[in-house]
């Protein structure tokens, strides 16, 4: 969950006592924070060019948060920013990521949650997101094949993997076992009736029962982060 | 309540019966006066020219006429005596004054006129009671078609009246029959000028009215939003605290700090859902939702929740089925549904789904082993913060008015009901529509009219709908329905 390396995170974040405690959660987690209490400081701020990742709320006084956002991207600053804001209409969400936001989250949220997005938004803007899946505490190396899963880390064999990378191409999606057949198995390829449930019998094995979750009547699933 | 139709009615009748009666009375005397003026003239004229009469019985056929009516004429010369009297003979006194006179004789009144040249004296006087029945008969002549025009007038005024103010009906439907959400003035064409201030009023009531019920709803909807900032700071100071005191009797406090944070931010949410579905009772876009992937969707997101519990939560019946509608919103009335039926079936129980059609209808059922909900508290599950459940099970009673809430902007039907061997099964149902449907464009923003016209769209085109190879094969899908409910058995028609 922490992030290696000293990370310097910009937060713009108008309300004390969010801002204090935000700020004393990832300053707890080893990661370097400078908060600013509205819009102009914060553009002031990034122009130094020195911060990893921006936290940015939207409702901010001096400038509104839309409106440095857009700022900011017009002005070429490519550092990743994550929205956060109490406001979650859906409206809000598409304007701030087409206005080139790297993710949007809603206020309340847990600390465990807001990380779990930054380390996801770091890796694909340095590249990584081609090759790493991820879902929940899992993840999937596209390049090697190797999954890890709370401390353990193997190799899976070509059937295996071609299982936990259909489920996790869309953590959180019930698929049905004609779905994964489909996906694991070329057209006119012999499918014994329970290979899917030995594949998920022998992931489950390596790993944990808990990694792949059946849904009765529908398929399995992954879990989605955060849930 | 006063009625304008009867006071104009009963002022105009009453005043027009008035000037009616009155010009009644004023033709009446005038015709009796032209009458007896007549009269007199007549009288003068005989005395003038009356000479040596023939004998009535010798001359004149018999006649029916009443001789009652007659003229009395009587001639004498200079010494008094009678040269000739008309027949019967009244004996009226020879009076010494040439002229008009009212007399009393042989009982009865008498109009006299008199003339005198020094040789003769002619006297011709006519009974009272004839010349009044002839006046009478004059006047009454006169006076009737006035009072016949009266009550014309009446019907005529009244029928006018009626008219005129159904004129104000019709603007009075046209306002009945507005709906909540338009916001549209009422138009000013066709009412009559006296009416339209009170319509003018109105619209600017009706704009008033509108501006406090946004306020009142953006109220909500802000006060949910603004409670979010303390409540996220809320979260993260527990959070903080729990990484530096997490053991022990303060990290169980800390639990049930976060859990409490976390029941008022689910409040929150709900509220805001709520609050949005209050803003407008329509839904913006509606699109053909395949339901069984909606639902897949709302089931993995409960699995972690439903397993954690050790409840065991699965699909019955699984058939292709779709609805029209916003997508988003009927997931979130799906996934209430299921996390009621999660949350109140205790550990080692199950909770059932089963999707599909139902002739016209699509069907799905949610039922659940868990604790139901008594009877006489069924119909007010729907009510908002209203709770049916054991106190003891986490809620804040809005779950169910959301369900309602976008039921009803989809029409689609909501029942909920006791599940054989204890339980409940909540089944919600609506129309089908066919997969392939194309909606016009001019249908995305809906009422429930234009939803109505995208159904029978659908309907129409229903035999063209393309499958997928996994979809199961039906009988052309024309129309669609949705039931929830709580059952494992199949979906019941």
């Amino acid at each position: 969950m922490t992030c290696a390396g000293v990370m310097r995170i910009l937060l713009i974040e108008d309300d004390p006592m969010i801002g204090n405690s935000l700020a004393k959660a990832l300053r707890d987690l080893g990661m370097s924070v400078d908060w600013v209490t509205d819009g102009l400081d914060g553009e002031e701020a990034l122009a130094a060019g020195e911060h990893t990742l921006v936290l940015l709320n939207l409702g901010l006084p001096g400038k509104q948060g839309l409106q440095l956002l857009r700022a900011i991207r017009t002005g070429g600053c490519r550092v990743p920013i994550i929205i956060i804001t109490a406001r979650d209409e859906l409206d809000g969400r598409v304007a701030s990521l087409d206005l080139g936001a790297d993710d949007y989250l809603a206020k309340p949220f847990a600390v465990r949650e807001l990380v779990a997005r930054m380390n996801a938004v770091l890796r694909r803007q340095s590249g990584l997101a081609r090759s790493i899946m991820e879902a929940g505490d899992m993840t999937l190396d596209l390049d090697t094949h190797e999954v890890s899963y709370r401390g353990t880390r193997i190799v899976l064999p070509a059937r295996e993997f071609a299982l936990m990378r259909a489920l996790m191409e869309r953590p959180g999606t019930i698929l049905s076992r004609a779905q994964l057949e489909e996906r694991l198995y070329g057209w006119g390829e012999e499918v014994e009736s329970n290979a899917v449930e030995v594949l998920i019998h022998s992931v489950r094995k390596k790993l944990d029962r808990e990694v792949i979750r059946n849904v009765r009547g529908a398929g399995w699933m992954v879990v989605k982060a955060g849930s | 309540m006063t009625s304008l139709r009867r006071t104009a009615l009963l002022w105009t009748t009453a005043m027009l019966s008035i000037v009616g009666i009155a010009g009644a009375a004023v033709s009446y005397r005038l015709a009796s006066d032209e009458a007896k003026a007549f009269l007199d003239s007549q009288l003068r004229q005989i005395a003038l020219n009356a000479g040596d009469a023939v004998s009535d019985t010798a001359v004149s056929p018999p006649s029916q006429h009443d001789r009652e009516d007659d003229f009395s004429v009587e001639i004498w010369n200079g010494a008094g005596k009678t040269l000739h009297a008309s027949r019967p003979v009244v004996y009226i006194p020879r009076r010494s004054q040439a002229g008009f006179a009212d007399v009393h004789a042989a009982g009865e009144d008498w109009r006299v006129y008199t003339s005198i040249d020094g040789a003769r004296t002619v006297q011709v006087a006519h009974r009272e009671v004839v010349r009044r029945e002839i006046a009478q008969h004059a006047a009454i002549s006169a006076a009737i078609p006035i009072l016949v025009v009266i009550p014309l007038a009446w019907l005529l005024i009244g029928w006018a009246l009626g008219r005129f103010l159904g004129r104000l009906t019709t603007v009075a439907r046209a306002i009945a029959e507005r709906s909540l959400d338009s916001k549209d003035p009422i138009p000013l064409e066709g009412v009559p000028k006296e009416v339209s201030p009170l319509v003018v009023g109105m619209n600017s009531l009706i704009e008033r009215l509108h501006h406090a019920l946004d306020q009142q709803r953006r109220f909500v909807s802000d006060a949910a939003h603004e409670l979010r900032t303390p409540l996220t700071a809320l979260c993260l100071q527990i959070e903080n605290l729990q990484h530096e005191f997490g053991q022990g009797v303060t990290g169980a406090c800390l639990t049930e700090l976060e859990r409490g944070t976390r029941r008022a931010s689910a409040l929150v949410d709900q509220l805001l859902r709520m609050a949005r579905y209050d803003a407008s009772r329509e839904v913006a876009v509606a699109e053909p939702v395949d339901l069984p992937e909606l639902l897949k969707s709302c089931l993995a997101d409960q699995v972690p929740i439903a397993e954690s519990k050790g409840v065991d939560l699965g699909i019955t019946t699984m058939e292709s089925v779709y609805i029209l509608g916003a997508g988003s919103e009927l997931k979130n009335l799906f996934a209430n549904l299921i996390d009621n039926a999660v949350r109140y079936t205790p550990s080692g129980g199950a909770v059932d789904v089963s999707i599909g059609p139902c002739g016209e209808r699509a069907v799905v059922e949610i039922a659940d082993t868990g604790c139901g909900i008594p009877r006489d508290l069924l119909p007010r599950v729907f009510d908002r913060f209203f709770r049916a459940a054991p106190p003891d099970i986490e809620g804040n009673g809005l779950g169910l008015s959301i369900v309602k809430a976008i039921a009803d902007r989809h029409g689609l039907e909501i029942e909920l009901g006791p599940r054989d061997g204890g339980g409940l099964v909540a089944t919600v149902s609506g129309v089908r529509i066919s997969a392939s449907v194309r909606i016009p464009n001019s249908l995305l923003s809906f009422g429930h009219h234009s939803l109505d016209d995208a159904r029978r769209l659908s309907a129409n085109t229903g035999g063209e709908a393309r499958r997928t190879k996994k979809e199961s094969a039906e009988p052309k899908a024309d129309l669609l329905s949705v039931i929830v409910a709580r059952n494992p058995s199949h979906v019941k028609c």
